[in-house]
């Protein structure tokens, strides 16, 4: 009964042309997501106030001049806060960006395709240099600093290496007075970590790979072999990474860009990422599931 | 001080304030300075919290000026009794700087109300020594140490 409700539900949403559908995410996704966040509380009102209108009317989804006010308003947010805003709040408004020049265009859906495969294709192209040049990912030590200093790792270091809770909320203790100070004379040596560093360098160099296996699917213009799996791979990066960091704001907008890039016949693989949009907003929770893991 | 999850640099600053009488004093520089302006304010939050603060010579100058020309106050006091305990909960020996041991207490710019606030005592500097470093994991010893990026003094005229 419910697999069947289920396949009836997944039949009306792929029922819906696939440019309208990824607008409609995006828009609901705007919707949710507070981009202005407590800064321009005006400028929250305006996106807020156009993307009920788009959910409410196809026409106005299809509005080219709303779509075109809704990154404006991105504008005015990323020039004021140029240097200090989250990064992926550029991606977010260049695919609003995307949108408005994919709206009113004669091939909406082909714009948005090529757009989305971009964006991915490059995001993840520069996420790989950074991390190979910055070295840290590389030796293992960003993750192995991260497994004791960021407490929304705290239950994989807990449970993979074996550590207790008292035991990462001592290292969280010493490694902010280590913080207070930055000098030539202070050390942090860990006596008993090999497990920890054998974990942070099998999740550095996943990492790594996962991401340019992604941004090299993504934009090498191939749907053959290896290529044709570029939807596997991005669904696998945004569930093994956002339960885990949870930054919706990213996976979302990954997921919605991943969404468009998906031909209209691929319909298992267009249900899949609608599913994962929706499962994941609930990686907000993830953080509360961790806490109580960490305390069993 | 370390990459960010998308591989961005980032550094932590030190901050050694000296009175005209040779006391020295450890400054925060990671939090907010309400003493400043607006415009200044995004200028230092964004230099010091984020990665885009370059350590250049002159970034590191115009940063030392605003510290140098407006009081510090006392911010917060550090508790280092439970180092022992938190060291062998933890299986971690932390070695700190003497400067550190010797003062547990941090200083910050004052603000606008502590520069009315007569209860506050006001300090005004006569030297900045400003630090850029990076956090770096020694692999071979499992330690994390200080990995000096740029250094900048500046002494009133």
């Amino acid at each position: 009964m419910l697999a069947v409700k289920l396949k009836q539900i997944k039949d009306s949403i792929l029922q819906c042309a696939p440019h309208v559908l990824v607008l409609k995410l995006t828009v609901i996704f705007l919707l949710l997501y507070d981009y202005a966040e407590n800064d321009f509380r005006a400028l929250s009102f305006v996106i807020t106030f156009i993307t009920v209108l788009m959910l409410l009317s196809d026409k106005m989804l299809l509005n080219r001049l709303l779509w075109w006010v809704v990154f404006a308003v991105m504008a005015v947010v990323l020039i004021r806060f140029m240097t200090s805003i989250d990064n992926h709040k550029y991606v977010i408004a260049y695919w609003t960006l995307a949108c408005a020049l994919s709206v009113g265009a004669s091939k909406t859906e082909e714009v948005l395709k090529f757009n989305g495969r971009c964006l991915i294709g490059l995001a993840f192209l520069f996420a790989f240099v950074w991390k190979i040049l910055a070295g840290e990912y590389i030796d293992g030590s960003f993750f192995t600093g991260t497994f004791i200093s960021d407490d929304r790792f705290w239950v994989f270091s807990k449970s993979l290496m074996g550590m207790t809770a008292d035991a990462l909320q001592a290292s969280d203790d010493l490694f902010r007075y280590f913080e207070i100070y930055p000098n030539p004379v202070s050390e942090l040596i860990f006596l008993s970590a090999s497990g920890l560093r054998v974990t942070a360098l099998a999740v550095s160099y996943w990492t790594i790979l996962i991401e340019g296996i992604i941004a090299l699917t993504f934009l090498v213009p191939s749907k053959h072999g290896f290529f044709a799996n570029r939807d596997f791979f991005l669904i696998l990066f945004l569930i093994t990474t956002y339960f885990i960091a949870p930054v919706s704001g990213f996976a979302l907008i990954l997921c919605i860009m991943g969404l468009a890039n998906v031909e209209r016949s691929r319909r298992n693989t267009r249900a899949i990422y609608i599913a994962a949009f929706f499962l994941l907003q609930l990686c907000e929770f993830a953080p509360d599931v961790k806490d109580y893991l960490l305390q069993i | 001080m370390f990459s960010g999850l998308d591989g961005s640099a980032k550094r932590s600053l030190s901050c050694i304030g000296t009175d005209a009488a040779g006391n020295q004093y450890l400054i925060s520089i990671e939090n907010s300075f309400p003493g400043l302006d607006d415009r200044e304010y995004d200028l230092l939050n964004t230099r010091v919290d984020k990665s885009y603060f370059l350590p250049t010579k002159n970034n590191l100058k115009a940063l030392a000026e605003l510290i140098l020309h407006a009081p510090i106050v006392a911010q917060e006091r550090y508790d280092l009794r439970d180092i022992a305990w938190l060291e062998k909960t933890a299986g971690v020996d932390l070695k700190l700087a003497p400067e550190i041991k010797k003062s547990t207490v941090i200083y910050r710019l004052a603000s606008e109300e502590d520069v009315h606030d007569e209860a506050i005592s006001k300090i005004s500097l006569s030297n900045v020594e400003l630090g850029m470093w990076r956090l770096k994991f020694y692999p071979e010893d499992n330690a994390f140490r200080w990995k000096a990026v740029s250094s900048f003094d500046l002494k009133t005229v």
